[in-house]
């Protein structure tokens, strides 16, 4: 009200203040449609998490006294933790030969690697983890081999305890481990290695004192989504764990479904969302943010561009601090230990029969390392695929016979079939939404710079890397007052929420490859904004706008925890009816849905192949394929 | 532009959704259960009234409440078991029930109440592989399953305190008329020494269900219903009936359901006994209409919770004991299975 007076009386302040402003209005139109949104659909309800978990009715702060009164939720928290420091560990080791081999191997390998590492994705992470309890079950494929050729007399223990939580969830980890480490292996520049060659350098020594060094912001990044993601990850220990593999996201769902106390499910929310976001702090202290999500190559240059950024908090230096002292001394132990093992490896070199010292042992090694990787990626699709293509009426390995029946099944079924539906009616306008937003939100970011581009970004990813379990506690909350549970709306509401953040990767990759000359150019052949957009930027993006609106609606065809929360009778979507299929009836027909949902993996991944193959070079959005040199 | 103008027509088309005609949605147990419910009840109540059904699982509690606190009423007719019905009543979430013209004399006892009409009996039994005993040669009571000498082996029992310290105070020697108020310290000694046998605990009926049919238990605690169903198919199991624990499964009616006639409708329609034998047959659970059993073959009969002879050593689970106790007899359990 002030502010209006004052700019009646003196006229002149309000045009002065417009001008000042001007070049802001475009980036405030861009990026203000999905603030706006993200505010209500998600910051909104993640808000009302935390008053749950402080209010009842009234201010207190009773909830989280009751975190130190049963000492049995810290210790889940610290199972948490513990689980997924070594699961992720044990991903990063093994992705990091995978993420090299996908960057340096030849053309084949590279497809059969991105095939099995991007593969999983596509399939139901129920699916999958129940392909773990066939493998690893008491008379399971591992234990029948194991005692049919005599090797164990009793079958071994392996689920129900951390061996089954460990070997599932570290499988169901590495797809997230590999890609950060490949995006970054890509941006490394080639002609060092070759100085490194040139130099004289063993292959060895070109890979501990080049290659790794320049690889390790892509191995810190990599481990921090890692453990992020399996901070928040709940289907898999639920199967394949026992009660001591107890992690909190557990407890969430347990509290909610079992104990009805909705003030401590919003108290453990909390524990778990300060937790990750402590981490995903971290993470940008380590690496640009964009570099994280492959959308702009050259990592290695990330956490500069992000120091600069850095307002000069003491907390922030600490940390910095810390995490350098970290690095350095991780380098001192490196250099030392690679030393060392150099001059082992020379030395039996040495030992060995002329003819055997000319086998590139490394490349061999490394080649059988990245087979085994891609097994143990592709092993669970092993069961699933014989299962789907058979007449069985009960989930079981071997299946007993061979025949379409179950898809016949899944076609002549109500429920599958209104499922199917469903998730189709809530996967187009996700898509719409998702793509218009998420395309005018990037375009935004393509013209702020430093710290604000890191917020803008940060603030739109953050969905991606926020543990699907709060989101779905905070949705279902927010949805129940506004009566959207079990409604189509409230569906396609929570899921562009979690749709945006891939159009925001997609977009922002496509229009940092755009050649603003051309733009330039139509301004001064006297084009306006909107018909330069319309015929000139619009064309261009266009391969990236239709991979950003598959990811979308990918992202939401195949979502389970918000729908599982959410989705009611009349609105349970495909991933939710897997759910039930399982929980309920052990239903065979989930192995023919995610042997056709593979099927469809596979054509989509054809198709945006070929649309990137088509479009213009510069709005690829894999940028860093044509910088190869 | 065009093209991209249809891409639009195609969501808004797919976005609207399709006229249907009156549809009521029962909140059952899922699986095996629903189905057996679709066919006995549904179906032939779908043929004579014209109102659609359509099933979803699973009645959690938290979201009864959600529903009634929000208004946002989506579960036409729950079947909570004995636990939510006594919690739901006394929280107030149900509707009154008309019960007019149910013969309350035919159902057993507390089967009709005034915000809930049971269902079915269904009840936790010791059960077992029959390849790794012979069938009557197996635990035949909770102390046998507690006996890890004379019978080793991995054992599963359910994922809640509710049932597990039942079998554990039988086991200890507790008669069943002794059981409620559960001595809670004594019952938790006694699973200590069972807990190191422990190797599954089942989440439901399915994944009991698959727990037997993969083996990865020898005996335990079980759904005898779902065992019966599976036996049926071929898996060598077989059921104790000697001190099971006896739930109650009632229909009731979400405060504020928008549909509440015709739900009402349903709920009347399930107590018919010749509709309660066929969802006994169809789900081997004991009908709570005791008439319905002039409709069932004394073989099938003899399998069933609700029988007489199965009721004599039998605990009924007592809600209101859980009303009260429920909280921290969880929290303790929870605590329990992770040390």
């Amino acid at each position: 009200m002030e502010h209006h007076l004052t700019t009646t009386r003196r006229a002149g302040l309000w045009p002065a203040l417009l001008h000042a402003l001007r070049p802001h209005w475009a980036v405030a139109l861009l990026l203000g449609p999905l603030a706006l949104y993200l505010l209500v659909f998600y910051l909104l309800p993640l808000a009302g998490v935390l008053q749950q978990s402080l209010f009842s009715p009234d201010f207190t702060l009773e909830h989280y006294a009751n975190l130190w009164r049963h000492p049995v939720y810290l210790k889940v928290l610290l199972n948490t933790l513990e689980i997924s420091f070594w699961a992720t560990t044990a991903a990063v080791l093994l992705g990091y030969p995978l993420a090299y081999g996908m960057t340096f191997f030849g053309p084949a390998w590279r497809t059969l690697l991105m095939a099995a590492v991007t593969l999983p994705f596509w399939i139901s992470v129920l699916v999958r983890t129940y392909s773990w309890m066939i493998i690893l079950g008491r008379f399971g494929v591992v234990n029948s081999l194991l005692q049919w050729t005599g090797l164990t007399q009793a079958p071994l223990e392996l689920m129900y305890n951390r061996c089954g939580v460990y070997l599932s969830l570290t499988y169901v980890l590495l797809p997230y481990a590999v890609l950060p480490m490949h995006s970054v292996m890509l941006g490394i520049d080639r002609n060092l290695l070759r100085a490194a060659d040139s130099l004289g350098s063993s292959p060895l020594q070109r890979l501990c004192r080049v290659f790794l060094p320049l690889s390790l912001p892509g191995v810190a990044a990599a481990f921090l989504l890692t453990f992020i993601v399996g901070a928040g990850t709940f289907v898999t220990p639920t199967l394949t764990g026992g009660p001591r593999e107890t992690v909190i996201a557990m407890s969430i769902n347990s509290q909610l479904e079992i104990v009805n106390d909705w003030a401590f499910a919003g108290v453990l929310s909390v524990v778990l969302l300060l937790t990750v976001m402590l981490l995903f702090a971290l993470c940008l202290r380590f690496m640009g943010l964009e570099s994280l999500f492959g959308s702009k190559p050259g990592g290695h240059s990330g956490p500069r561009a992000s120091r600069r950024g850095l307002r000069a908090t003491l907390m922030t230096r600490l940390m910095h601090w810390g995490a350098e002292r970290w690095l350095d001394s991780c380098e001192t132990i490196h250099l030392q230990w690679t030393r060392r093992t150099t001059q082992l490896f020379e030395a039996l070199a040495c030992r060995l029969p002329q003819g055997l010292r000319r086998v590139p042992w490394g490349l061999w090694g490394l080649r059988t390392i990245c087979a085994l990787g891609a097994a143990y990626l592709i092993l669970p699709l092993g069961v699933i695929l014989p299962i789907a293509f058979s007449n069985d009426t009960i989930l079981r390995f071997p299946p007993q016979t061979v025949g379409l029946g179950l898809f016949k099944s899944f076609f002549s079924s109500g429920p599958w079939m209104r499922a199917t539906m469903n998730s189709l009616r809530v996967a187009a306008p996700v898509m719409l939404l998702a793509t218009v937003l998420g395309t005018l939100a990037a375009m935004g970011i393509a013209r702020l710079k430093g710290a604000a581009r890191q917020t803008a970004y940060g603030l739109f990813i953050s969905p991606l890397v926020l543990p699907a379990i709060i989101n779905a506690v905070a949705m279902y909350f927010f949805m129940a007052k506004l009566k959207l549970i079990g409604t189509i709306t409230g569906l396609v509401l929570a899921h562009t929420v979690l749709a945006v953040p891939f159009v925001i990767i997609v977009m922002t990759t496509t229009l940092h490859g755009l050649d603003h000359g051309l733009e330039q150019a139509s301004h001064s052949l006297g084009a306006g904004r909107l018909r330069t957009f319309a015929h000139v930027t619009l064309p261009l993006i266009r391969p990236g706008l239709l991979t950003a609106a598959i990811f979308a609606f990918i992202a939401s065809f195949d979502e389970l925890i918000v729908a599982l929360f959410i989705s009611g009778a009349r609105s349970t979507t495909l991933p939710k009816q897997m759910w039930d299929g399982i929980r309920d009836q052990m239903d065979p027909v989930i192995a023919a849905v995610a042997a056709g949902l593979i099927i469809l993996a596979v054509a989509l991944m054809a198709v945006t192949g070929f649309v990137r193959r088509r479009g213009n070079g510069a709005a690829r959005p894999e940028v860093a394929d044509s910088r190869r040199h | 532009m065009k093209r991209a103008l249809l891409v639009v027509a195609l969501c808004l088309f797919a976005a609207t959704g399709i006229a249907q005609a009156e549809t009521i949605t029962v909140c059952s147990y899922g699986g095996t259960y629903n189905k057996a419910l679709d066919e006995a009840i549904a179906q032939p109540f779908t043929k004579e009234t014209g109102i659609e059904v359509v099933f979803v699982s699973f009645p959690n509690y938290a979201k009864m409440k959600a529903q009634v606190q929000s208004g946002n009423i989506e579960w036409d007719v729950v079947e909570p078991s004995i636990n939510g019905y006594v919690l739901g009543a006394h929280d107030g979430l149900f509707e009154p029930l008309d019960l007019t013209g149910i013969p309350v004399e035919d159902f057993v006892k507390g089967g009709i109440q005034p915000f809930g009409v049971s269902t079915v009996y269904y009840s936790h039994n010791v059960a077992y592989r029959t390849d790794v005993w012979p069938a009557g040669q197996g635990p035949k009571t909770w102390a046998d399953v507690w006996d890890t000498e004379k019978f080793p082996g991995p054992r599963a029992v359910k994922y809640t305190a509710y049932s597990n310290l039942e079998a554990a105070l039988l086991a200890d020697g507790v008669p069943p008329s002794q059981i409620y108020p559960i001595d809670v310290d004594r019952a938790f000694k006694k699973l200590d020494e069972l807990k190191p046998q422990i190797k599954v605990y089942w989440k439901n009926g399915a994944q009991a269900q698959q727990v037997m049919r993969a083996h990865e238990a020898d005996t335990g605690s079980f759904a005898a219903g779902r065992m019966l169903d599976i036996a049926k198919d071929g898996v060598p199991v077989a059921v104790e009936w000697n001190g099971s624990i006896v739930d109650l499964d009632y229909l009731v009616i979400l405060k504020g359901c928008p549909r509440k006639e015709a739900a009402m409708k349903f709920i009347k329609y399930s107590t018919d006994p010749k509709r309660q034998a066929a969802l006994a047959m169809a789900s081997y659970y004991g009908p709570s209409n005791l008439k319905a059993y002039d409709y069932i073959p004394d073989e099938l009969a003899r399998q069933m919770p609700s029988h007489p002879d199965n009721m004599k050593n039998a605990v009924v689970i007592d809600g209101e004991w859980y009303r009260e106790h429920g909280k921290e007899v969880t929290a303790r359990w929870e605590a329990w299975k992770m040390q």
